[in-house]
């Protein structure tokens, strides 16, 4: 069996926001053409605009740098999504999840992106290898 | 993302918002909210149901008009919203802290 990363098709752009609209177009095509639903797509699409804006803010502070989108079919009825970067190391997974049962005064500004990414996707897990973040996303048909 | 505001009284604006609210579109949006409140509007009703998408940033301009418009005694309240918009509010958990009402009507009613 081949590994995993090798079965996946990789689109490589600059890391910032007018790279956005691509990344999240190739994904998405991908995803169609796997057959996923129009729910998963949307998630994905979601989950998409939360994680690559973490890394452009959060990884490269808003210096250049390049981002990496590995999609494919996985398992039964399954996507992965694998972003790498070559940012900071910076784990999203590791972040605290913001405060959403206070009143309106008490909710702190931002926050609430990775909350809707782990929310959204099926289960992801972040590793740091070769001076890159790796973060795995993976959706399930339900 | 569009949005589109109609003054109903004085006091009180309806913001439609269409499309995709966004990193791309908040900050558009944020402007509109802003100028409706610059203009003396203290209640500020938005319409989601045709709105197909929202991400963190969307959610973060609509705490801070809900912020601002609390600070100056004013409310934010919502209307109908599409299925997706009403996920996202449910995870980040902005039904607790802001009214949503099934109808425009009832929206409308809330604040008469």
């Amino acid at each position: 069996m081949k590994p995993l990363h090798e079965s996946l098709i990789w689109l490589d752009l600059p890391a910032r926001m007018d790279s956005l609209a691509a990344l999240r177009a190739f994904a998405l095509e991908r995803a169609a053409a796997q057959g996923m639903s129009e729910g998963v797509c949307a998630r994905i699409d979601l989950v998409l605009e939360e994680v690559l804006l973490n890394i452009f803010y959060y990884a490269y502070k808003g210096e250049p740098g390049r981002v990496s989108l590995g999609c494919g079919k996985v398992e039964q009825r399954g996507f992965l999504v694998r972003v790498t970067d070559q940012g900071q190391p910076f784990d999203p997974l590791q972040r605290d999840a913001p405060d959403t049962t206070g009143q309106i005064e008490d909710r702190p500004i931002g926050g609430l992106g990775v909350l809707l990414a782990r929310q959204m996707s099926s289960a992801m897990a972040y590793h740091r290898q070769d001076n890159s973040n790796v973060l795995d996303i993976f959706f399930q048909e339900v | 993302m569009e949005c589109t505001s109609c003054c109903v009284e004085n006091n009180t604006v309806v913001i439609k918002v269409t499309g995709r609210l966004d990193a791309m579109s908040a900050g558009d949006f944020e402007k509109e909210c802003g100028r409706c409140i610059d203009q003396g509007r203290r209640c500020v009703i938005l319409d989601l149901l045709e709105l197909e998408y929202i991400s963190s940033a969307g959610l973060r301009s609509i705490l801070v008009m809900g912020k601002q418009l609390k600070a100056k005694g004013g409310t934010l309240l919502f209307g109908p919203m599409s299925k997706m918009v009403k996920e996202v509010f449910d995870i980040s958990g902005f039904a607790t802290i802001f009214p949503v009402h099934a109808s425009m009507e009832k929206a409308l009613e809330a604040v008469a």
